[in-house]
């Protein structure tokens, strides 16, 4: 009686679990979207005309005016690329448009780029027969995980230096993140409910790919993730 | 002055107004196109002395169009025209033959000085994005987007034609080409992305956000 009740509560909390999953899965992926298109209208639309603003104002320098008058018309062209600026931030940051103008190499060498520069720890990025055409899903995958990891590296492990590598396989693509800093440990970051790498392994199951986190206390740690594209390299 | 004949590229009305607004006074703007594939036609068809362009635009990115132009075009001048100030996009525009690179919130003068420069074929490059003395040269000619296995633009271009629910007859006429030639660029892309039918090579376009 007591196993039959077991059996039975495990099943539930299996199912349960499974529902737990799949709704944040679902939940990353209208997140994912959602912030897709907010980031396109800002950028496609708000951007673009504050650029022809822009472009209205600074024409009206070629009028003959008087000398407050044009320093006040300067002022607003200022303002206007501040304001521009300030926009296309926001929208990079809901969401980085790069990988759909330019594709996943050049963006992850941006991001690389981008962190060794403000965070002071070098990056080395390399790749090798990365194919051409890669799903939207897995672009953004790789692309998410690569900025978590290297923000952890940079902000809590201390590292000098970090080695991405991206390398096309025949089943697919295979994304490496080693760090030299001070390393941690990966159950009790789980335990501690560290939404960074919850939200690292949900995007890479959401490709039907695989995470694996090695890291011990000062020995630094080393990010291995395979995402599948079947026929992508053949 | 001499008149320069300019060609202007930008999917935004109001910048293409304002563009032709601040050009028209010293220059002869041949044409104003609002996409990378009608870009590349009226290029070839004006071969204007310089072509002022945006990095995105539909169809087929002004990269990419640049990247086909330099190559049929080699003395067009490019200055691309952009918001974009991310180092990444100046180095792909770079690769793709670029002569100039500026912000689209920069004033009039510097709009014209970058023209001016352009034409002459020297480099000007929006301030702030890449330090002054920065050595272009290591991006010239790299090959651009992805790698070796990347699509090449005019597949890119064909395989969003064919998505628009186009057959190879009709995708040919709209490019002005054959359709054997879309077919044989069509099977590459089937090839190269591992897919057989054409309905999955129409999704994987969608799935890839090339439509």
């Amino acid at each position: 009686m007591v196993k039959k009740r077991t059996s039975s509560s495990l099943k539930l909390r299996r199912q349960q679990h499974r529902e737990i999953r799949a709704l944040t899965t679902r939940l990353l992926t209208v997140q994912d979207e959602e912030r897709r298109k907010l980031s396109r209208d800002l950028h496609d639309d708000f951007c673009q005309r504050l650029a022809a603003l822009g472009f209205e104002v600074t024409l009206l320098e070629a009028e003959p005016m008087p000398d407050a008058i044009r320093r006040q018309l300067q002022g607003f062209q200022t303002r206007l690329a501040d304001l521009s600026g300030a926009v296309r931030n926001l929208a990079y940051q809901l969401h980085p448009s790069i990988l759909e103008d330019l594709g996943l190499v050049p963006s992850l060498r941006a991001l690389c780029e981008e962190i060794s520069h403000r965070n002071g720890m070098g990056v080395a990025f390399r790749t090798k027969n990365v194919p051409g055409t890669l799903s939207r899903e897995i672009k953004s995958c790789v692309y998410r995980v690569t900025q978590e990891a290297l923000g952890n590296a940079s902000k809590h492990s201390g590292a000098e230096h970090a080695n991405v590598v991206l390398r096309g396989t025949k089943e697919g693509v295979v994304l490496t993140i080693q760090d030299n800093g001070i390393g941690f440990d990966p159950q009790s970051a789980k335990r501690k409910g560290g939404l960074g790498l919850i939200s690292m392994k949900e995007r890479v199951r959401l490709v039907n790919g695989q995470i694996s986190i090695q890291s011990e206390s000062g020995r630094g740690s080393k990010i291995i993730v395979t995402a599948p594209c079947p026929g992508t390299n053949s | 002055m001499k008149r320069s004949r300019v060609l202007l590229a930008d999917d935004h009305v109001l910048i293409l107004e304002g563009l032709r607004k601040i050009l028209e006074p010293y220059h002869e703007v041949v044409g104003a196109v609002s996409d990378g594939r009608s870009l590349v036609d009226s290029a070839l068809r004006l071969k204007p002395e310089l072509i002022v362009l945006d990095v995105t635009m539909p169809f087929l990115t002004g990269v990419d169009a640049a990247r086909q132009i330099h190559k049929r075009l080699p003395r067009t001048k490019l200055l691309f025209l952009t918001v974009h100030a991310n180092p990444a996009y100046l180095r792909e525009a770079w690769s793709a033959g670029a002569t100039g690179y500026i912000l689209k919130s920069s004033t009039r003068e510097q709009i014209l000085d970058a023209v001016t420069k352009a034409l002459a074929g020297q480099t000007y490059i929006s301030p702030g994005i890449v330090a002054e003395d920065f050595d272009l040269s290591r991006w010239r000619g790299g090959k651009g987007v992805e790698s070796a296995a990347a699509l090449t633009s005019r597949e890119r271009e064909i395989l969003r034609t064919l998505a628009e629910g186009r057959t190879a007859k009709e995708a040919g006429a709209a490019l002005g080409i054959s359709h054997k030639t879309v077919a044989f660029h069509r099977n590459n892309v089937k090839r190269k992305l591992g897919v057989r039918k054409t309905v999955e090579l129409i999704k994987r376009a969608i799935d890839e956000g090339l439509i």
